[in-house]
């Protein structure tokens, strides 16, 4: 099976959970599949490569971002709107041209919002080629939003309507039903890799090291733990509790909580802050750990770093209106359960009772061990499943045949495009494809000569533009 | 099949952009299912891009053509339809904002009917699936500059509107029809007129009161009379009963003919066009067989020249002149041209 997957960043180019979700869905089903992932120019992909997990990384798409309206630019206020409303031409053509290289049998969708994602749905509908949108954030927000001045929503709802979503819980699924529905949709919680057995745990006897790890963004409610932090360590004084915050975020943000960990003496030295950690380091630095706290808000789409928590061997406090509350529900966790994120009394009464002893956390990390591996385990769970609706979903290589010469067509209008635009700034003197071109049996030798020129002016272009 | 066609032409003045759109219309109504007419707003300034004062959202008026539209819901029938046309696309960049919103896999046609600023192309991607319909191949030139997929139809002739052609003896005089604009230069040919000549009568509203004035002053003892609000009936008589009707129209860069369908109205009342030498102009008239009766743009001289010509001509050389040129309009221009481009699934190319 041939999959052709898109999202707007991608590792070691991270935002949040999204991005890592994707490399790791990806890295599950490589193995079954030959996977290209088309993404933004970055620093770390210039070129096409292959990613250590089997997937080939194509940087082809110009974020949003590149349209801004700053001094100097080339953007005029239309191109800046279009973009930001979720149309960016440039892209839409390099998509183009990529699926008539690629040929996929499937194109499964990521994080879009910030590439342009009507024009890239579009494509994608064009091609004729199965879709299917992994939801793991709002996208349907975008076009809600008052901020966009160019309404393609009713484009956005019709689009919709001809491809497959696959939500990572029934909130986002909802979330992503206020703008049409998708012609099918799955509800399929993300995986997480899960040892075989529950790991060791490294010291037997405290249990008075809580942890955050993850974006430090309001949302997350880190200046709530810390609060609670304070409190407790307020009420226990001399009790040797520490909070360690593992991540990265908003300036002002971390800028906020800083201040508020250093606000309270008797708290300052207590908590300590460390950088952001790659995946790997990370899953080996949470079991040093003996709590984690993710109390995160009610409209958060999924929520991994409570399940990786889990998987490291290390109880988790969630909060009840969490969406993923609702897959893990179990009475006899709820001495680990808040009522929501500014639930500040319920997290202080868990550390307490934690420092106290009140709670085994032992009893309690096993249960959420196991709880969570079994609806959450990448391996025996998400990936089995997952593979089944792409494989029930994606097409027969000779279907692809009857998009071919469209696709094709159009790929011949995106350089024609590339080369009068260029033209205008420098003395460029490119071969003309014209449309009669297209026709015949010379699609795919004609895809071949379009790939090499339309990669050079993509990057003189993406050069100019920079 | 459903086809959703909006206009940014504003529907409460009458040109030949106007004209020629409601023809059209009304002529594909018969082969297709349901026809969107939107047209827009009298709010709407179309005659510069709204983003050079900043972004202004738009509103419809809708006319009594297939479903009551209006808001929003246009932009639903946008997204679903399967044939869209954008008239006057060049008006504003409203047309980029609604082609966004149709679907790829459905046919845009876009027409030019005379207003060029330049705004469009800049921002413009073209694709597969757009079409640039023009309405003449001087205007499909133009647009052939800047996009691929560029063709011409040539549509304008009535033949049911023919009338019983008058004896050129019971003929007297020349008119000129359209609005009082100054690219259509009526003060030119006021100016052209002497004291000695045949009646000429203008026939026209002016917008512009300070234009009408000076056009009525020049005017001063000459036998050149203006009317500015006259029924239909008398408009077709006046020129059914003159020599010729001029089209003495100049190529301003913004405000350029792009067809001429002021020719055919001659023609339907029987009454020979004579014509400055715009190339749109030049292109009907010599499709038309009737290069004889253009004029140099501008020139005194050659109008005066191409008058007397006429003047001079025999009774049956005019009538089978008009003849002529009415077969070839029947031929050539009917509303029916449009109808297998907008019907079937082809590619254009100019």
């Amino acid at each position: 099976m041939k999959i052709l997957a898109i999202s707007n960043f991608f590792p070691p180019n991270v935002l949040g959970g999204y991005e890592i979700g994707c490399h790791d869905i990806l890295r599950g089903i490589s193995r079954d599949a030959d996977i290209h992932l088309v993404t933004s120019f970055s620093t770390f992909y210039s070129h096409d490569s292959n990613n250590n997990i089997g997937v080939t990384v194509c940087p082809i798409f110009k974020p949003c971002s590149a349209y801004s309206i700053r001094p100097n630019s080339k953007t005029n206020i239309f191109q800046h709107e279009r973009a930001f409303s979720g149309y960016i031409p440039e892209n839409v053509l390099a998509l183009r041209d990529k699926i008539s290289k690629f040929k996929p049998d499937l194109i499964y969708l990521f994080n879009i919002l910030g590439i342009g994602p009507v024009g890239i749905l579009e494509i994608c509908v064009e091609s004729g080629i199965p879709t299917v949108c992994h939801l793991m954030d709002e996208w349907d927000g975008f076009f809600t939003s008052k901020n966009r001045r160019i309404d393609l929503s009713s484009k956005w709802k019709t689009l919709k309507a001809q491809v497959t979503g696959i939500a990572c819980s029934d909130y986002t699924l909802k979330s992503n039903s206020k703008v049409g529905v998708f012609g099918k949709s799955f509800v399929l919680p993300s995986g997480v890799r899960f040892p075989m057995s529950l790991p060791l745990k490294r010291s037997v006897t405290s249990q008075n090291k809580f942890l955050y790890f993850g974006q430090l963004h309001p949302g997350k409610g880190i200046h709530r733990i810390i609060e609670a932090f304070n409190e407790a360590l307020f009420l226990c004084p001399n009790s040797g509790a520490t909070l360690t915050i593992i991540g990265r975020g908003e300036p002002e943000y971390m800028k906020k909580i800083h201040n508020m960990a250093l606000s309270e003496s008797h708290s300052a030295s207590s908590i300590r802050f460390l950088p952001y950690m790659p995946k790997q380091k990370l899953m080996n630095e949470i079991p040093n750990f003996d709590l984690t706290f993710c109390p995160l808000l009610s409209v958060e789409a999924f929520g991994y770093a409570p399940i990786e928590s889990a998987a490291a061997g290390v109880p988790v406090v969630i909060c009840r209106d969490m969406p993923l509350f609702s897959y893990v529900e179990n009475d006899s966790l709820s001495p680990l359960i808040i009522k929501n994120q500014n639930d500040v009394g319920g997290m202080r009464q868990i550390m307490i009772n934690s420092i106290n002893q009140k709670i085994n956390l032992d009893s309690f990390r096993q249960i959420q061990f196991h709880c969570f591996k079994a609806k959450f385990d990448e391996k025996t769970v998400f990936l089995p499943r997952i593979l089944k609706i792409l494989s029930d979903l994606s097409m027969p290589s000779a279907t692809f045949e009857k998009h071919m010469d469209s696709v094709v067509a159009n790929a011949c209008i995106y350089e024609q495009l590339l080369s009068s635009r260029l033209s205008k700034e420098e003395n460029h003197s490119g071969v003309k494809f014209s449309m009669s071109n297209s026709k015949g049996g010379r699609l795919v030798k004609l895809a071949k000569i379009i790939e090499n020129r339309v990669w050079e002016l993509e990057k003189k272009l993406f050069k100019n533009l920079t | 099949m459903k086809l959703v066609a909006v206009s940014l032409v504003p529907a409460f003045r009458f040109g030949g952009g106007e004209k020629w759109q409601l023809e059209c219309l009304q002529k594909l109504k018969c082969f297709f299912e349901e026809i969107i007419y939107v047209s827009v707003s009298k709010n709407l300034d179309t005659t510069q891009s709204i983003y050079s004062t900043g972004f202004k959202k738009y509103d419809f008026e809708t006319e009594n053509w297939g479903s009551e539209v209006l808001g929003s819901e246009n932009f639903e029938y946008i997204s679903v339809c399967k044939i869209f046309w954008i008239l006057q696309y060049q008006a504003s960049d409203i047309s980029l904002e609604l082609i966004l919103n149709v679907p790829s896999n459905s046919k845009v046609f876009m027409t030019n009917l005379g207003c060029e600023p330049a705004m469009f192309f800049e921002n413009y991607t073209p694709q597969q699936n757009h079409c640039f319909l023009e309405i003449s191949q001087f205007s499909a030139k133009r647009t052939a500059r800047f996009v691929p997929n560029v063709a011409y139809v040539w549509c304008g002739y009535e033949y049911k509107l023919e009338k019983q052609m008058i004896s050129k003896a019971h003929r007297q005089g020349f008119v000129m029809v359209g609005r009082l604009l100054p690219h259509k230069r009526p003060d030119f040919l006021i100016d052209a007129w002497s004291k000695t000549s045949q009646p000429l009568h203008i026939i026209g509203s002016c917008q512009d009161e300070r234009f009408f004035e000076k056009l009525k002053i020049s005017i001063g003892d000459k036998p050149v009379k203006i009317y500015s609000d006259i029924s239909n009936f008398k408009r077709d008589k006046i020129i059914s009963e003159s020599l010729g009707l001029i089209a003495s129209s100049s190529s301003e860069p913004e405000q350029s003919e792009l067809l001429g369908l002021v020719i055919f109205e001659a023609l339907q009342n029987g009454t020979l066009p004579i014509v400055s030498s715009i190339p749109s102009y030049i292109e009907i008239m010599e499709a038309l067989g009737l290069m004889e009766w253009v004029f140099e743009c501008d020139s005194v001289e050659s109008l005066r020249n191409v008058c007397s010509s006429l003047e001079a001509l025999s009774i049956q050389d005019y009538c089978s002149l008009v003849e002529s040129a009415r077969t070839k309009a029947r031929n050539q221009f009917k509303w029916d041209n449009i109808v297998p481009l907008m019907t079937k699934n082809e590619n254009f190319s100019y």
